[in-house]
């Protein structure tokens, strides 16, 4: 196994991190993938065009999109690694998908028109796949296009889309043929988000803060040319793009890691009495248990991440990497409330709040972690059957 | 002793149980960042004047009914399963509780009969910011004057200090901790709400600068309080299994109508062994509670005993609970409308309140692995 | 499953009771335990027949078939202080499983047959209802018998027979409808373990021990006469008797496993371990699990006088135990340190090994009488109504 310490590739790295330091507008101050403010949106498009241009973002993509056709991934996690260590904003909302989707089965005039706006910040993407009733089982997608001339006219509700509100493209599944079986008769599109009767509404989480968008979509007329690969063949599509989004299997282990430096911080600071809780064998005890799970993550994630660089990677190793990160986020930042004894009942609107009340709102956002992407029991079950070669379980 | 509910308590239960589902069930999540949920002040004067259950562990001399934790704990239970907005935690067992075993027949004549009709509402403040709940010796202190005792100092984390009428209070005296009493309009006290994580339990800090205020009893009280304390956590651990218990009602009743891959998803094993456990685990602190809720009140050490192994063992379920319904509930389960997450606001918050598991079992390792300890 | 004595009476008070069974106790103990297992068989065995002799066997039995007929709670006070006297359990599965089945359901001619003898320890009773095939899946049980006559022929295969290698008698489940039936199809019999064509086999467990075995059938005649209730009525009877080995092992287990952790807490102490604050938090958690099982064990008990059955607690009581068991010899294991994982054969091994042999021993406690997921999936099918797995039978 080959980990990222080639010299060039720590070169790489310092040149990244000295770069993120210099120019990165903001820092987030929650956990997750979280709405920027829309102040900020502006600058953020300035800055994923500043990325493209230094070739930390779309650097495996052909030159005549403004790529380096750099085929490794190395650099791609990175870049994502180095991102998420210093709580940096990076592409928001599903640029990269997209772009995924567009270059193995775009059109030549749609990598034209779509992929220098992606580049250069102008056109930002959303995601619009989920569904309130294809949640985990998303090939169970209810959202109709039907054909209409030159035109797909689509009906349907999607869920669950971050930066919908600021997006300008939907990189949208629909079911075009609901006669065939269910991920045969699926198609993508992208989605001009101002179009005639799309619809955005804010979608308020446990969190209190509203990150995510519900979408509806009635009567909205899609040319037929935003069909992206074949009709019927938009299954393919979202698989093939998902590869795209590996970078965050690098950028979820930097987190915790992160994470686990502010829970030392947490357990050193003075309690009742004057005393830190790290002088408590069993706080020692569970940090340090924490602390191997986080090593873990990161081992984990970095085996992958040398699969991926190597072609030998399996189908299962994002689930896996995700299934074991969300469950040890989960368990990281619980004992972040705990450490903090009685101020954890504060929340992030109390200035007394400790650490600006960050571990609790990551506690109630470690739930989509163990949610979105699907949930970890049905991914514990395809580990099940498609990794260990278990039978399969009945579903239809 | 019986651990199961006997005809009465089950009928009380089923008051309790009726009268929530009429009168309260319509609240949703209030928006984030408005402060704590309102209570209906004419919900209150029916559950109290009405329905008695402020007085239920009040002595019949001053109008209550009589009864005791296990009563108590019958309604938390209920209360705790419907989130129910409301003084009464703070008021019947909180203050109702020190009240009435405070030993002192004055302070009970003066203020039991108004918590028992609801005319007044009151709160315990211990917690101090330094950090510990039982702050002991207290760093408020208190100054005897010319026209009586004045309290300096600053309580936090006082459970609907906010809008009690009336602030029990410990603080430090010549002769060991004392509580006092004082009226939330007395001179030279401000309170001030706390951003909670549980928006369903209002907290308030209060500061108290040289604000008169009424001795309750004689002498160090810190023997009286740990007795209250016992009680005060057994009837939190009811309150914790009531919300344990709605946790796997909502989540089971999901699971029977959510489908995914063309099956309900309580089909499917992943989800059945979750709720499963979670039976398990409601069921057992059931028991726990039932058995503290029994023997709190009486003297000798089974009772701290007790109420250190509900606590610890019910604040972990309804955690546990509240965080599988969120998961069990999938998407829908992580929208602030859905109440899911109020149950995990809850459950968090009752976890850390008044002594976290830890806590408790630090607690219980001193009262049963000493030497000469009974097994 | 008691039944009316003739005429009523008043109950020993409590303490009267507790104090004249630790009398007995203290004064007729069985003495030490004999490290030889042929020796230890024997000793139990004659521990149960001065039990029997003295009138201190069967507190639940009726008194016709030489129990005692105790109230619940003195069957409790019972309990406790046979646990806490340290005097070894009844030999094989018959008194907790198969006793009160018979007590219910079987005629008046096979109580006086089969019960003095089974409560006196002269014959040793092992349940038999696991198969290979059948695993946990009890309806789908495939050891068939035939009715020829006044016998029924019968075949098949059963493991995992708690205390096979000793029995004298087979309490059994057989097919005697079709596969398709399952278990509308089943029947309860007992069947000789000297018969003819029954051949015991034991089976080497995970502890070297051997409490489990295979047990044969192969053409062996049972008489009708032998059949507890209907032909193809026996699946209420596995129900009942499930049932009451919860019932009755509850109050049992939560005494003993309170010792276990006196046992383990004195053994911490003397090595120091007890000032760790993880070692004492563990050990609280511990603490507070074996208090709870003693709840569980009395609002079973509360609740069968109040609502005249054992109620949701009894249901999930089984899990908790076994969870607590694993858990606590694993926590054992691993905080005696490298001496923990000798065996009785090193001379500086802990306790002979105690806190070893019993983590692996637990193994089993998830495994035999329904695996830890089928009970989880019983749960969650019948006390909460959760919808049948479509891949997995029902129970």
């Amino acid at each position: 196994m080959r980990l990222d310490t080639s010299a060039e590739l720590d070169a790489f790295r310092a040149e990244v991190r000295s770069f993120i330091r210099t120019h990165a507008p903001g820092r987030k101050t929650h956990a997750g993938v979280r709405a920027p403010a829309p102040a900020l949106v502006p600058e953020l498009r300035r800055w994923i065009a500043r990325l493209h241009d230094a070739g930390y973002l779309g650097r495996s993509w052909p030159t005549e999109y403004g790529g380096l056709a750099d085929p490794r991934p190395e650099p791609a996690f990175v870049v994502a690694e180095e991102l998420a260590r210093a709580r940096a904003w990076g592409q928001i909302g599903a640029g990269a998908l997209a772009a995924g989707a567009l270059l193995a089965h775009g059109t030549e005039q749609q990598k034209h028109r779509f992929l220098p706006r992606l580049r250069s910040g102008q056109d930002l993407w959303c995601q619009l796949f989920s569904e309130p009733e294809a949640g985990s089982d998303l090939a169970g997608l209810r959202t109709r296009a039907r054909r209409d001339g030159d035109h797909f006219v689509v009906d349907g509700q999607k869920v669950w889309t971050t930066n919908a509100q600021y997006a300008d493209v939907g990189y949208l599944l629909a079911r075009t043929d609901p006669g065939a079986p269910k991920t045969r008769g699926i198609t993508a599109f992208a989605l001009d988000m101002r179009a005639p009767g799309v619809e955005i509404r804010p979608l308020r989480e446990i969190t209190g803060t509203a990150d995510f968008n519900e979408v509806f979509l009635d009567g909205v007329r899609i040319p037929a040319d935003r069909v992206i690969g074949e009709v019927d063949g938009g299954w393919r599509v979202a698989g093939a793009s998902l590869a795209q989004e590996r970078g965050s299997v690098a950028a979820r282990s930097a987190e915790l890691l992160d994470d686990l430096s502010g829970l030392l911080a947490l357990a050193a600071r003075p309690g009742p009495e004057g005393l830190p809780p790290l002088g408590d064998a069993a706080v020692r005890d569970r940090l340090g248990r924490l602390a191997t799970r986080v090593y873990v993550a990161d081992l984990m994630s970095k085996a992958v991440q040398s699969r991926m660089a190597a072609g030998t990677d399996e189908p299962t190793d994002p689930a896996m990497v995700k299934v074991f990160f969300s469950d040890t986020n989960l368990d990281a930042v619980s004992l972040g409330v705990r450490l903090q004894g009685l101020d954890g009942l504060l929340a992030e609107g109390d200035d007394r709040a400790v650490d600006g009340g960050y571990w609790q709102d990551a506690l109630l956002y470690a739930r989509a972690y163990t949610i979105a992407g699907g949930a970890n029991e049905v991914l514990r079950t395809t580990i099940a059957e498609r990794a260990l070669g278990l039978p399969r379980e009945p579903r239809s | 002793m019986s651990l199961s509910l006997g005809e009465e308590q089950e009928e009380l239960r089923l008051l309790v149980r009726t009268f929530l589902d009429d009168k309260a069930t319509s609240h949703r999540p209030p928006p984030p960042g408005t402060g704590p949920q309102k209570y209906d002040g004419g919900l209150w004067r029916q559950l109290s004047g009405q329905l008695g259950l402020t007085g239920l562990a009040v002595p019949e001399r001053f109008g209550g009914a009589g009864l005791g934790p296990a009563e108590l704990g019958v309604v938390l239970e209920e209360m705790g399963r419907a989130l129910f907005p409301s003084p009464f935690f703070a008021t019947a067992v909180l203050a109702g509780q020190t009240v009435t075993h405070c030993g002192d027949e004055a302070a009970m004549e003066r203020w039991l009969p108004d918590i028992v009709s609801g005319a007044l509402t009151a709160t315990l403040a211990t917690a101090e910011p330094d950090g510990s709940w039982a702050a002991d010796p207290p760093a408020t202190v208190a100054d005897r004057g010319r026209d009586g005792w004045v309290l300096s100092g600053t309580k936090t984390y006082v459970v609907d200090g906010h809008t009690a009428d009336l602030l029990l209070v410990t603080a430090r005296c010549p002769d060991g901790v004392g509580l006092f009493g004082v009226p939330a309009t007395a001179p030279g006290l401000t309170r001030t709400v706390l951003d909670a994580l549980d928006p369903t339990r209002p907290l308030a800090r209060i500061r108290l600068g040289a604000t008169p205020a009424s001795r309750i009893g004689t002498g160090d009280a810190s023997e009286s309080l740990a007795a209250v304390r016992d009680l005060v956590r057994a009837a939190l651990a009811a309150e914790q299994v009531g919300g344990a218990a709605a946790c796997l009602d909502m989540a089971v009743g999901h699971a029977k109508t959510r489908e995914q891959f063309g099956r309900p998803i309580g089909s499917f094993q992943a989800i059945k062994h979750k709720c499963a456990q979670l039976l398990v685990e409601v069921e057992c602190a059931r028991s726990a509670a039932r058995f503290a809720g029994s023997v709190v009140g009486s003297p000798g050490t089974e009772a701290a005993i007790a109420a250190a192994v509900a606590r610890s063992y019910c604040s972990e379920a309804f955690t546990h609970a509240a965080k599988e319904n969120i998961q069990i509930h999938g998407g829908i389960g992580f929208t602030w409308e859905h109440r899911a997450h109020l149950y995990l606001r809850r459950a968090k918050s009752s976890e850390l309140l008044f002594g976290t598991p830890r806590e408790e079992r630090a607690r219980l390792a001193r009262l049963t692995m000493s030497e000469g300890a009974a097994p | 499953m008691t039944t009316a004595s003739a005429l009523p009476r008043t109950p020993e008070p409590l303490d009267v009771f507790r104090s004249r069974l630790r009398d007995f106790l203290t004064g007729h103990g069985p003495g030490r335990r004999p490290r030889d297992p042929e020796e230890r068989f024997a000793w139990t065995r004659a521990w149960q027949a001065t039990l029997f002799d003295h009138g201190f066997a069967g507190p639940s039995w009726p008194e016709e078939y030489g129990g005692m007929d105790l109230p619940f709670a003195h069957q409790v006070v019972y309990q406790e202080e046979l646990a806490r006297a340290r005097v070894p359990g009844p030999v094989g599965t018959g008194l907790g499983i198969a006793a009160p089945t018979i007590i219910k359901y079987g005629t008046d001619e096979q109580r006086r047959r089969w019960l003095p003898s089974m409560l006196r320890g002269d014959t040793v009773w092992a349940q038999g209802y696991s198969e290979p095939e059948a695993g946990s899946d009890l309806p789908g049980l495939r050891t068939t018998a035939r009715r020829d006559g006044d016998t029924y022929v019968v075949n098949g295969q059963k493991v995992w027979t708690s205390h096979a290698a000793r029995a004298d008698v087979f309490f059994t489940l057989v097919r005697t409808g079709t596969r398709a039936s399952r278990q509308r199809g089943i029947t309860y019999l007992v069947v000789d373990a000297h018969a003819p064509g029954v051949d015991v086999r034991p089976l080497r467990d995970l502890t070297g021990g051997h409490l489990f075995a295979e047990v044969f059938f192969d053409d062996v005649r049972v008489p009708v006469a032998d059949r507890v209730g209907e032909e193809n009525g026996g699946w209420p009877l596995v129900r009942t008797s499930l049932g009451h080995e919860r019932a009755a092992g509850a109050m049992n287990q939560a005494a003993t496993y309170r010792r276990v952790l006196g046992e383990l807490r004195q053994l911490l102490a003397e090595r120091g371990a007890l000032e760790d604050t993880e070692v004492r938090d563990r050990m609280a958690d511990f603490e507070i699990r074996a208090r709870i099982m003693h709840y569980n064990g009395q609002r079973t008990i509360s609740d069968i006088l109040t609502h005249g059955e054992p109620g949701p607690v009894s249901s999930v009581s089984r899990l908790h135990i076994s969870q607590f068991e694993q858990d606590i010899h694993e926590f054992a294991v691993d905080v005696l340190g490298p001496a923990g994982l000798l065996g009785p054969g090193s001379e500086e091994a802990v306790q002979r090994g105690r806190w070893l042999y019993g983590f692996l021993r637990t193994r089993a406690s998830t495994i035999g009488a329904g695996t830890a997921e089928i009970q989880r999936n019983t749960l969650a099918e019948q006390v909460l109504g959760l919808p049948r797995d479509p891949g997995m039978p029902s129970v």
